[in-house]
């Protein structure tokens, strides 16, 4: 008599999925922030360096 | 001027027992750390006996399961202080500036934490046979010989978290997360051990935790102390 | 006291195909595995938890840690920042696939032993991972200055990987020695071919995953050296 417990197995591959999905998610945006951080400090905005001119 | 006018600088066995030397001397100036941790361990004990149900559970083997958790969360204690005393002024600069070998900073470190845990061991272990009723007998013996190799793994893994946790913002709470992982050997397999041979069982039945528990101290000093100079900011 | 900056290229920001291609193949097994591979008489729907549940258990232990750990030695050797930014980036991609080990678990094991927990050695040695990976988390979050951060991670590395065995053994040996309930066992090693062929899918696909995960994680790594040098420049 074969168990009925398909449920777990539901149960367990969406949560899983939401695990990955999760990491996925946080890595995208810390990605997105990362870079908006370099942008900004990268921007023609920053005060001038000691470094010769032409470097 | 050679070597022989100047004073040829100790070797490593040598200088880990002036490093053990003046810690415990620091240490034993004071006593609060000692005393404090003493005290927890005493204070654990009592605690946990009332945190069973003595008809349910007898306390004669509750004991090995008491004695070993308490074991570790006063070492602990003991672990917290050792590389302490070296922060304040940067004192430590002193000792690496002496010319002995970084691996024997550390063995004198974890001899003197290991004189340290021994001490509380040496009470709590009596304070254990009382409160629980553990029959007086070989058994007793074998706990000892199990605690002094459980004492030198903690002490092992221990003394370098705390060189480590030192330096960092939350040393209280990082020094347990870091060790606690490693102390989950020794644990279980002195507390499978101790009593095994406590209900008078064949030293058969224990010995292969007590492999295992040796084999965790060959390893651990020997990866601990060569370790132990990548702790060092030089 | 901060190290020599080693000067960091910029990864260029494009699209990630490799995590596309990673996401649709997982996407295919998830399908493969739930629609078209037959139910196990014995143990019935539940036994598909192996298909995610197994391969997890071995990319986290023998893919993500195993790197982690190699990644730990070469950087106390030869000390490239580089080493330092594949191993974190290995052991926190390896935490999230020990958390769809520990999650994937119980839902099997109740069907299998009847309990959600019975300190199955596998399973445990598995919980010991995820506490020795969150320790080393911790550990670099408390450590501000990068060189520090990197020495220290590797050595803590470096132990894990000692006490991974010790752990094992502790857990398998306390476990031959105390019985537990088992009403089935768990997947008889012969598989009929239909299983074998999505259990290596499985196997494949989030492999796949492992590595687009590891190589974002990695970006994100350089790209926070990368910040942090450039603030550092305008700083001084």
């Amino acid at each position: 008599m074969t168990p009925d417990n398909g449920a777990f197995a539901t149960a367990a591959y969406v949560l899983a999925a939401l695990v990955y999905a999760g990491y996925v998610v946080s890595l995208t945006l810390r990605e997105r922030r990362l870079r908006q951080r370099l942008a900004r400090l990268d921007s023609p905005s920053r005060p001038p360096s000691n470094r010769p001119a032409g470097a | 001027m050679t070597d022989r006018d100047v004073g040829v600088p100790p070797g490593t066995l040598a200088a880990s027992w002036l490093v053990a030397r003046k810690d415990l001397a620091i240490e034993f100036r004071t006593r609060t750390a000692f005393l404090s941790a003493l005290v927890f361990a005493l204070l654990g004990v009592t605690i946990f006996y009332f945190a069973w149900d003595a008809t349910a559970v007898a306390a004669a083997d509750l004991a090995p399961g008491v004695l070993w958790v308490i074991f570790i969360f006063a070492g602990l204690l003991g672990l917290q202080r050792s590389f302490g005393s070296e922060l304040a002024d940067r004192a430590i600069d002193g000792l690496l500036g002496a010319p002995i070998s970084r691996e024997a900073i550390y063995l004198g470190k974890a001899l003197a934490n290991l004189v340290f845990v021994s001490g509380i061991l040496a009470v709590t272990i009596p304070a254990v046979v009382l409160f629980y009723n553990l029959p007086l007998g070989p058994g007793i013996g074998a706990l000892a010989g199990i605690a002094a190799l459980a004492a030198v793994g903690l002490v092992a893994v221990g003394t370098l978290f705390s060189a480590m946790a030192v330096n960092t913002r939350m040393a209280e709470l990082l020094l347990p997360m870091l060790s606690l992982p490693f102390f989950v050997p020794i644990v279980m397999a002195a507390a499978q051990s101790s009593a095994r041979l406590m209900a008078g069982r064949p030293v058969a039945e224990a010995w292969p935790w007590l492999r295992i528990l040796v084999a965790f101290d060959i390893v651990f000093v020997t990866a601990c102390t060569l370790a132990f100079p990548y702790t060092l900011d030089e | 006291m901060t190290s020599a900056q080693e000067p960091i290229t910029p990864p260029p920001a494009r699209r990630d195909l490799l995590l596309g291609v990673a996401i649709v193949a997982v996407a295919a097994v998830y399908v493969r595995a739930l629609a078209f591979t037959p139910i196990e008489a014995r143990q019935g729907a539940a036994q598909k938890i192996l298909y995610i549940h197994a391969t997890a258990a071995f990319i986290a232990l023998y893919v993500a840690f195993a790197l982690m750990a190699i990644a730990s030695i070469l950087y106390l050797w030869l000390k490239d920042e580089k080493l330092d930014r594949v191993a974190e980036s290995a052991a926190e991609v390896g935490l999230a696939f020990t958390t769809v080990v520990l999650v994937t678990g119980p839902l099997w094991g109740k069907t299998i032993w009847g309990a959600w927990w019975t300190w199955d050695a596998r399973l445990t040695s598995t919980l010991f991972l995820w506490f020795i990976i969150v320790a080393y988390s911790l550990l670099r979050g408390a450590v501000e200055e990068r060189g520090r951060r990197a020495r220290y991670s590797a050595v803590l590395g470096i132990l894990a990987a000692l006490l991974v065995p010790f752990i094992h053994l502790s857990v398998y040996l306390f476990r031959t020695l105390h019985p537990m309930p088992i009403l089935l066992k768990p997947s008889a090693p012969s598989m009929p071919a239909e299983m074998q062929v999505t259990f290596f899918s499985a196997f494949a696909a989030f492999l796949l995953l492992f590595a687009a995960l590891l190589r974002s994680r990695y970006r994100i790594a350089t790209l926070r050296d990368l910040v942090a040098n450039r603030d550092q420049e305008l700083a001084a």
